[in-house]
C-alpha cells in the first residue's frame, strides 16, 4: 500500500482543504468586511459572557455601590440640615403630644367627676382606649419605624 | 375592633423588646437616630408650648382639687338627706366615680409615663 493512498493522509488533506475553506481572505475588499463583521460578532459574544458571570456573581451590577460610603458626598450638608431639622419637628410633636395627653386624662377626670349617668363605665372604657391608641401611636413612632425599617433591611 | 387596636399595640411593644435589640443592621441612619441629631430649629415654639401646657396643668389641677372637694361634699350631703337606701346605694356609686376622676386628675403624668415607657421602651426623647 502506497503511503500517500493510506486513510490518514487522505484525512488530513481534507481537514487542510476544510480549514482553507473557512480561512476568510483579508486580501480582498470582501474579505476584509467578513473578518471585521465576524470580529464584532466575537467582541459582542465575549461581552454578554463576562456580563453574565459578573451578574451570577454579584458584582458590577448589584446596587451594593448605593449602600457604601459614597467617594464623594456632595449632600452631606443638607442630609445634615435635614436631619437637624427633622429631628427638632419630631421632638416639637413629642412634647406637644406628651403634654395634650396629661390635659386631655386631666379634663377627662375633671368629667368623671360632675358626670354621672348610666353610661359612666362605657364612657370611661371609650376614653381610656381612645388615650391608649392614640399615646401608642405617639410614644411608639420610633418603635414602629424601627420595625419596619429593620424588616426591609432583613428582605 | 378595639380589641385588635390594643392587641396591635401590645404585639408592636413586644416585637421592640424582642426582634429589634436582636436584629441589629449596620446603617448610617436610623429611625432612632432621630431623637438625638436635633439642631433646635422648632427650639422656640416648643418652648413656648411648654410654657403654656404647664400653665394648662396647673389650672386643670386647680379645678381639679376644688371640683373633687365640691363633688364629695355633694356626694356627702346626698347621703345624709336622703334616708332611703337606694338613695344612698346611688351617692355612694358617685363617690367611687369622683374617686376614679381625682386619680386621671392627679396621677396624669403617671399615666402618661407608663404609656410612654411601654410603647417606647427605648426611652423617650427629652
Amino acid at each position: 500500500m502506497d503511503v500517500v493512498d493510506s486513510p490518514r493522509v487522505e484525512l488530513l488533506a481534507k481537514n487542510k482543504k476544510k480549514n482553507n475553506k473557512n480561512k476568510t481572505n483579508t486580501k480582498t475588499k470582501k474579505g476584509v468586511l467578513e473578518y471585521n463583521s465576524k470580529k464584532s460578532v466575537d467582541v459582542k459574544k465575549e461581552i454578554t459572557e463576562k456580563k453574565e458571570t459578573s451578574n451570577s456573581s454579584g458584582g458590577i451590577n448589584s446596587f451594593d455601590v448605593l449602600t457604601q460610603q459614597p467617594s464623594s458626598d456632595v449632600f452631606a450638608t443638607p442630609r445634615e440640615h435635614t436631619e437637624g431639622f427633622l429631628a427638632s419637628g419630631y421632638s416639637l410633636f413629642f412634647t406637644t403630644g406628651t403634654i395634650m395627653a396629661i390635659l386631655c386624662i386631666m379634663a377627662s377626670g375633671i368629667s368623671f367627676m360632675w358626670n354621672h349617668n348610666r353610661n359612666a363605665g362605657k364612657e370611661i372604657k371609650h376614653t381610656l382606649t381612645k388615650i391608649l391608641f392614640y399615646s401608642g401611636l405617639l410614644f411608639g413612632a420610633v418603635s414602629i419605624a424601627t420595625l419596619a425599617y429593620n424588616i426591609g433591611k432583613s428582605l | 375592633m378595639k380589641k385588635m387596636k390594643l392587641l396591635a399595640m401590645g404585639a408592636i411593644s413586644w416585637l421592640d423588646y424582642t426582634i429589634i435589640r436582636v436584629n441589629s443592621v449596620l446603617a448610617d441612619y436610623k429611625p432612632e437616630d432621630i431623637k438625638n441629631n436635633s439642631d433646635g430649629t422648632f427650639d422656640p415654639v416648643e418652648d413656648a408650648i411648654k410654657g403654656k401646657g404647664a400653665s394648662a396643668f396647673s389650672l386643670l389641677q386647680t379645678i381639679g382639687v376644688i371640683s373633687a372637694v365640691l363633688t364629695i361634699i355633694a356626694a356627702g350631703l346626698g347621703i345624709m338627706w336622703f334616708p332611703s337606701a337606694n338613695k344612698k346605694d346611688e351617692h355612694k356609686s358617685k363617690l367611687a366615680m369622683i374617686a376614679f376622676g381625682a386619680a386621671l386628675v392627679f396621677g396624669a403624668i403617671s399615666i402618661v409615663t407608663v404609656f410612654m415607657g411601654f410603647f417606647s421602651p427605648t426611652g423617650a426623647t427629652k
